[in-house]
């Protein structure tokens, strides 16, 4: 990890955190070890943005928190999508592949618009 | 079994900053372990994973500030969420028992209704400041004659005195009442007229709504005569024509001009049609023994009432020694303005007050009661509810919401109630003669009050069993109302409530008692005269004939002719008759023929009353010796009077009065009059007056232009107006007759207030021991229902249906005495407070006392009977099968 990783918006960062819930309650580390795994280390999401994220989406009652035992039997506190919270997952990954697929067809543009 | 901690319902912020340190160690924690597992060495392995994590501090703050963000709207959230829940279960389980919501909705409406509109009118008429700017730098000024220990308004010549010797006043000024004859186009009127001395309406701070004040050279005894109109007369008479200014008014005095128009909220000494301006003459100025003025004064800046009091009082002290013959013992009382304007109302006002406010606390009391009985019925709902987890808090919530809810009800049906009253509250105030009256409104301060006595409705009616309830329902078990040992707490707190409730109710029975004895009383005082049938017609003719043997002439004719009118029994006429308004001026010192002459200011004083010899029987004012004065007794013959029994006994004791001869200052020269006859005692300001000394002089020998004549009709006496207004009209037309009223209706005026009183309080007191007899039979048939096992019982053994009758009858009577008792102290405390409000009753008077009892044990039994019924058909076998 030589290179600086990118930036990433907040918005993204909320939007990787309801994709990490889909499938079941998760504490914030195993959150945090699935973004990592499943980005390869290439998004460097700083573990106090990703923790701040789950307490706004708490707030924004998108997730819902509640206190249970870890694997290894450790308190730990667990999030869960909350019915609002996955309606929102689908229509922001919607925007963002939109958002996506708009910036990759310029970056694989070929030539400049207009000289065909 | 694992134990489970106490938790609050909601994060402290002590608890949000341990659980994100939690949540944040146990991250690093894990993270470390992984890093360790990948073959990193321990300590590198933390400060990596802190590392990673990035600035640890910041993060924690971060955190921890979005969730106390999320807390308070949680915790907003929560509360609102189930205050709404609580009051949809409210109405839901209100609307289940729609009898006993009506009768509480009923009771607390009525309470609240009441003392809002009783309070409508104290806030009027008491408690909202007078139109002025300062007013309560506005005081009044009065004389009082120690002698006669009367309230005078003081004479020209002490105002005069007063306003010239003062530092006290920024300003000193009076009113005089006076009357004018308005001869402009249209009928001509009678018009009620003030004459104001300069300065009088910067005392008050009026400004005419048009055209000017008075100028300086309008007060000169011969200056420019000016009129204003009061705004009453202007737009009544005049549509509100802003052109009135400039026009001259033909009064019987001359021709005024209008100067302008002041404002009804010139109310002091009263509204008047007309206001002129009063100057001084010579004479006016010297003038000490006929008082008449209304004085008033601004205090000056930085000057006290009680330094004005002195103040006065050593001006008062010094015209005692330059005046002693008419200023002997007149001191000078400062009254402020309020306190002269509301003056006799206060104390019936506040007594009213006091008497819808234990009506409202019965009501709240009652609905407590019923509230209470029906939390025992439910208490198996609120066992349920307590085991699933809702806390004592949670209960009483549920309850007082439930009670919010009736007493908001209440609170709306009562304002509303209190609304529609409003126009009879302001009759009734009108007839009671308060003053006032236009300031009486459902203003905001009302309506705060109203709402202040919803408040209060909640936190006694509802917040009292909701915390009795609340308390049973610790560790109470989901048995049923059953035997329950704290029911039993809650009943006995029942019966309390009714004990307090009959007491209440007893206190207001024998309030309605001693009143309405009182005005037993005061209708048994003979008033020495019959007011059935006879009307009344006040005329000015002083200008018309100059020459006073025309004057008793015109007035022989008239009587003559009037008393020809069919229906008409006796017709006479009086210079100032019983209950009029402006009371006689003329109660000259007499001296009695034969006796040493009495030093100056010791002569003795009696009202006058010149009459026509018709007017004993017009009266129907009785003869009780010697003779009544005829036709025959005319100015050139020798000089008679008939005397009042009073009079004839204070002044000749023990002799007989015939033939004594008195010698009235007043009137001219002093001349012997000689007493021909006693007449029985008027009572001249109705029942309540004394009677005081008093004796007629013939209306030949003393031909007064100003005279009120008494027509005894066979028949309804308006009838008679229209046929002796005619006559009038042919005999002398343009004579203007004011006044026109009947001697009955003021009677009727004089009885107001104390008939208004004891209406009122009677009515208090009917609702008071009504809601006592319900009260009673709420909690005798709670504990029928309670005792129905051990009732069968009973009746099982053998015991007979009569004697379980008594036993409950006996419970219902026991609370009535408890009540009538404490009730009996209370009433005996609190009727020390109307000694000056009744009338030949004691406070302590013991039939009102017997009767109120004797109601209350009546409706106690009536109350108690029903459920008594009841126990007696309690079915043996099924009352042991329990339920």
């Amino acid at each position: 990890m030589s290179r600086d990783p990118l930036n990433l918006l907040q918005g993204t960062v909320d939007l990787l955190v309801l994709k990490a819930l889909t499938w079941g309650p998760q504490h914030g580390y195993a959150v945090s070890r699935w973004i990592r795994k499943r980005s390869e280390g290439a998004l460097g999401l700083e573990e106090a943005g990703l923790y701040q994220a789950l307490h706004r989406l708490d707030r924004k009652g998108w997730v819902s928190a509640t206190w249970g035992l870890s694997e290894n039997n450790r308190r730990a506190r667990f999030y869960e999508l909350t019915a609002e919270g996955r309606q929102q997952l689908r229509t922001e990954s919607g925007t963002w592949r939109q958002y996506a697929a708009a910036v990759f067809r310029i970056l694989d543009a070929r030539q400049a618009e207009g000289s065909s | 079994m694992t134990r489970i901690r106490f938790r609050w319902p909601w994060r402290r912020e002590s608890d949000i900053v341990a659980e994100v340190g939690e949540e944040v160690a146990f991250h690093i924690d894990m993270r470390t372990e992984e890093l360790i597992e990948e073959g990193n060495p321990p300590m590198a392995a933390r400060k990596k994973a802190e590392a990673e994590f990035g600035d640890l501090e910041h993060a924690k703050r971060m955190i921890g500030r979005q969730d106390r963000a999320t807390e308070s709207t949680l915790r907003r959230r929560m509360y609102f969420g189930e205050f709404w829940r609580d009051a949809i279960f409210g109405v839901r389980s209100l609307r289940k028992s729609p009898g006993f919501s009506t009768l509480a909705i009923a009771i607390l409406g009525l309470g609240i209704g009441l003392s809002t509109a009783v309070f409508s009118v104290v806030s009027g008429v008491l408690l909202r400041p007078l139109p002025y700017a300062e007013a309560d730098r506005i005081m009044t000024v009065w004389q009082l004659d120690g002698a006669k220990g009367v309230r005078e308004q003081p004479s020209p010549g002490n105002f005069l005195d007063w306003r010239d010797r003062n530092r006290s006043f920024s300003r000193l000024a009076a009113a005089a009442p006076y009357g004018y004859d308005l001869l402009n186009e249209g009928e001509p009127a009678h018009v009620s007229a003030l004459k104001l001395t300069n300065g009088y309406l910067d005392v008050l701070g009026v400004k005419p709504i048009l055209g000017r004040p008075f100028a300086p050279a309008e007060f000169e005894v011969n200056g420019p005569k000016a009129v204003l109109l009061s705004e009453g007369l202007w737009r009544r008479r005049y549509g509100g024509d802003q052109g009135i200014v400039g026009r001259v008014l033909t009064f019987d005095e001359g021709k005024f001009e209008v100067i302008g128009v002041l404002p009804s909220t010139l109310v002091y000494p009263w509204q008047s049609d007309v206001y002129t301006a009063q100057g001084f003459t010579e004479e006016a100025r010297k003038l000490r023994s006929q008082t008449y003025y209304n004085v008033i004064g601004r205090l000056a800046p930085g000057v006290g009432l009680e330094q004005a009091r002195e103040e006065m009082g050593r001006i008062a002290r010094d015209l005692e020694r330059e005046y002693p013959r008419t200023n002997t013992r007149v001191s000078t009382p400062v009254v402020p303005l309020k306190e002269a304007i509301t003056g006799s109302a206060a104390a019936s006002l506040v007594l009213l007050q006091g008497a819808v406010a234990l009506v409202l606390l019965l009501a709240c009391v009652n609905v407590a009661n019923l509230l209470l009985t029906r939390g025992l019925g439910r208490r198996p709902e609120l066992a349920v509810r307590a085991a699933l987890g809702a806390g004592r808090g949670r209960i009483v919530r549920q309850l007082l919401v439930e009670s919010g809810l009736l007493a908001v009800a209440g609170g709306v049906l009562g304002v509303a109630l209190a609304a529609a009253a409003l126009p009879a509250v302001v009759r009734g105030a009108t007839r009671a003669g308060l003053p006032r009256i236009d300031s009486i409104a459902l203003d905001l301060p009302v309506l705060l009050a109203g709402f202040g006595a919803t408040l209060l409705t909640v936190l006694l009616a509802g917040g009292v069993p909701a915390w009795l309830l609340a308390m049973g329902t610790d560790g109470l078990a989901v048995r049923g109302t059953q035997a329950a040992g704290e029911a039993r707490g809650a009943r006995r707190i029942g019966r309390t409530l009714v004990v307090a409730e009959v007491a209440i109710a007893l206190m207001l029975l024998v309030g309605a008692g001693l009143f309405g004895r009182s005005l037993q009383r005061v209708l048994s005082e003979d008033l020495g005269y019959a007011t059935d049938r006879r009307m009344l017609l006040t005329s000015h003719f002083w200008d018309r004939y100059p020459e006073p043997e025309r004057r008793a002439l015109f007035v022989e004719e008239l009587l003559g002719r009037i008393g020809q009118i069919p229906g008409v029994q006796a017709a006479g006429a009086g210079s100032a008759l019983p209950l009029s308004l402006v009371g006689s001026d003329m109660d000259p010192p007499f001296e009695v023929v034969g006796r040493p002459a009495p030093a100056d200011g010791d002569a003795p004083t009696a009202r006058l009353t010149i009459a026509t010899p018709g007017y004993f029987g017009a009266m129907g004012i009785r003869l009780l010796r010697g003779r009544l004065y005829t036709v025959a007794d005319r100015g050139e013959g020798a000089k008679v009077i008939v005397v009042s029994e009073t009079m004839a006994r204070r002044t000749w004791p023990g002799e007989d009065p015939i033939g004594k001869q008195i010698l009235s200052r007043a009137g001219g020269p002093p001349m012997p009059r000689e007493v021909i006859g006693v007449v029985a005692d008027v009572r001249h300001a109705g029942h309540e007056e004394a009677p005081q000394p008093e004796y007629y002089v013939p209306h030949a020998q003393w031909p007064f232009g100003s005279m009120t004549m008494v027509i005894h009709t066979t028949g309804e006496p308006a009838t008679i107006l229209r046929p002796a207004q005619q006559v009038i009209s042919t005999l002398e037309p343009g004579l203007t007759v004011s006044d026109s009223e009947t001697l009955a209706g003021r009677l009727a005026e004089t009885l107001a207030m104390r008939r208004i009183i004891l209406t009122l309080i009677a009515v208090f007191a009917g609702l008071g021991g009504v809601l006592a007899a319900l009260g009673i039979y709420g909690i005798v048939s709670l504990t029928v229902a309670q005792r129905t096992r051990e009732l069968g019982v009973r009746m099982a053994l053998g015991a007979l249906p009569r004697s379980l009758q008594a036993l409950v009858l006996r419970q219902g009577l026991g609370l009535a005495i408890g009540g009538i008792v404490v009730g009996g102290l209370g009433a005996l405390g609190f009727g020390r407070l109307l000694r000056g409000m009744l009338y030949g009753t004691a406070p302590t008077d013991l039939p009102s006392f017997a009767a109120a009892t004797v109601l209350l044990v009546g409706a106690a039994l009536v109350a108690a009977w029903v459920p008594a019924r009841r126990a007696t058909r309690v079915d043996p076998l099924r009352a042991l099968r329990g339920e």
